[in-house]
């Protein structure tokens, strides 16, 4: 029982290994003993891997920073999947035959099976928006898992021309992932971003020929939208943002700009190698460079400033 | 220090260790009996919450000792642990008189009506 406990505390960073691994292995061997078991719970054991996670997270983000990221992926991943499901799964406005054909086979009433995932995302946000937050992270591990699924049985089908799109399901499963680096517990601020995407949503949808073009999959949105110079573009001005921020001492802030980034990096990378798989790559090392650069000189100068200890990260 | 944000297993580390120092498991039993069984701190959160208090000069390290082959670490709480839980507490005793007044009003109305 004691190695199982000690090979859960390899998730923590080494050094606090160190210096608190005999004593969290005894803790926990007394709360075996006192509740007469002769091996670890498996929830245990998945909580300290969690905690060992959260706590090498932390060493980098702030508690605040993390529930702002959180927050951000949340709204707006909720919002991209109303709107995914509207427009590139439902599209209820496209003539039926625009929906068949022999490479095909469609959901139900539905283009495809990508509602599945929007329907997790939607629920998770009704439960952020009434402060369920055990139930948003609930859902959020199951839609962090669900797009690789649904991935596999697309490619198993062989249906993988009408998506959900690779590009899609990584997008989507970089949100979950980011939701779940902290707790979206602001619900003003969770409505404010929900808002605020679904109004550069609707503009980005009006702008690629939503409703009027008819059947749009969401291949077509990451083509249009999500070009390699509009993609390029956002990521390069959040970085800019981010450093900004920095300098501006809005360290929490910076933080939240590049975490938020991050599923966008990943929208960059398959914009990217849709172009040219080599040039893609050494963007991507040119880019991972800056990005590396502009994280350190960040965080250098959030700590030289830093005076105030970071606050709660662990009550979660 | 700021403390409109301090969250529950916070609040029952730094109550629990009012009493006098304490280990690890003395501090989940405790903050059990303290919250009558709700709060049921798990080892990882219990840990990484005394190692922000500890960063934070709440609650200090108060000795080592080997029982049964298993090592104690002892917990005690700072001057400032103790301010803040007091402020703490405080804050907690004006929301619930404020509470209490508005059910009063409430139970006057209902009442009157």
């Amino acid at each position: 029982m004691e190695q199982r406990y000690r090979r859960a505390l390899l998730w923590y960073p080494r050094k606090w290994q160190r210096e608190n691994a005999d004593v969290v292995v005894s803790t926990l061997l007394d709360m075996a003993d006192g509740a007469g078991r002769s091996a670890p719970r498996r929830s245990e054991l998945l909580h300290l891997a969690m905690s060992g996670v959260a706590f090498r997270v932390g060493v980098f983000l702030s508690s605040a920073a993390r529930d702002g990221i959180s927050t951000i992926a949340l709204g707006s991943g909720a919002m991209f999947a109303v709107a995914f499901f509207v427009v590139h799964t439902w599209s209820p406005w496209s003539p039926p035959d625009l929906r068949s054909g022999p490479n095909f086979q469609g959901f139900g009433p539905f283009v495809n099976a990508g509602l599945i995932i929007y329907a997790l995302w939607v629920g998770a946000f009704l439960f952020g928006l009434v402060g369920m937050q055990r139930a948003v992270r609930g859902v959020m591990i199951v839609a962090v898992v669900a797009p690789t699924v649904l991935g596999l049985l697309n490619r198993l089908q062989s249906d993988i021309r009408f998506g959900p799109t690779s590009t899609t399901l990584a997008f989507f499963t970089l949100l979950a992932l980011l939701v779940l680096v902290g707790t979206p517990r602001d619900v003003q601020r969770l409505s404010l971003v929900a808002l605020a995407t679904t109004v550069a949503l609707l503009a980005v949808e009006v702008r690629i020929g939503v409703p009027a073009s008819a059947f749009l999959d969401d291949r077509y949105f990451w083509h249009e939208a999500g070009s390699l110079f509009n993609v390029t573009s956002l990521v390069v001005i959040g970085l800019f943002v981010a450093i900004a921020l920095g300098i501006a001492r809005r360290g929490t802030w910076a933080q939240i700009v590049l975490g938020s980034l991050i599923p966008w990096a990943g929208v960059w990378c398959a914009a990217a190698i849709r172009v040219s798989y080599w040039d893609a790559f050494g963007f991507l090392c040119l880019l991972l460079a800056t990005a590396a650069v502009s994280v350190a000189g960040v965080l250098a100068i959030r700590r030289s400033r830093e005076t105030v200890p970071r606050d709660d990260w662990a009550d979660q | 220090m700021k403390n409109v944000d301090m969250r529950e297993p916070t609040f029952m580390v730094l109550a629990a260790l009012a009493n006098g120092r304490k280990h690890g498991y003395a501090l989940i039993g405790e903050a059990g009996e303290l919250s009558n069984g709700r709060v049921k701190l798990k080892v990882g959160t219990l840990y990484a919450a005394l190692d922000r208090l500890q960063s934070q000069g709440l609650v200090a390290s108060a000795g080592e000792e080997v029982i049964d082959g298993r090592l104690r670490r002892y917990y005690e709480l700072t001057d400032s642990g103790a301010m803040l839980l007091e402020d703490e507490v405080s804050r907690l005793e004006g929301n619930i008189r404020q509470a209490k007044a508005r059910l009063r009003l409430r139970a006057a109305a209902g009442r009157v009506s």
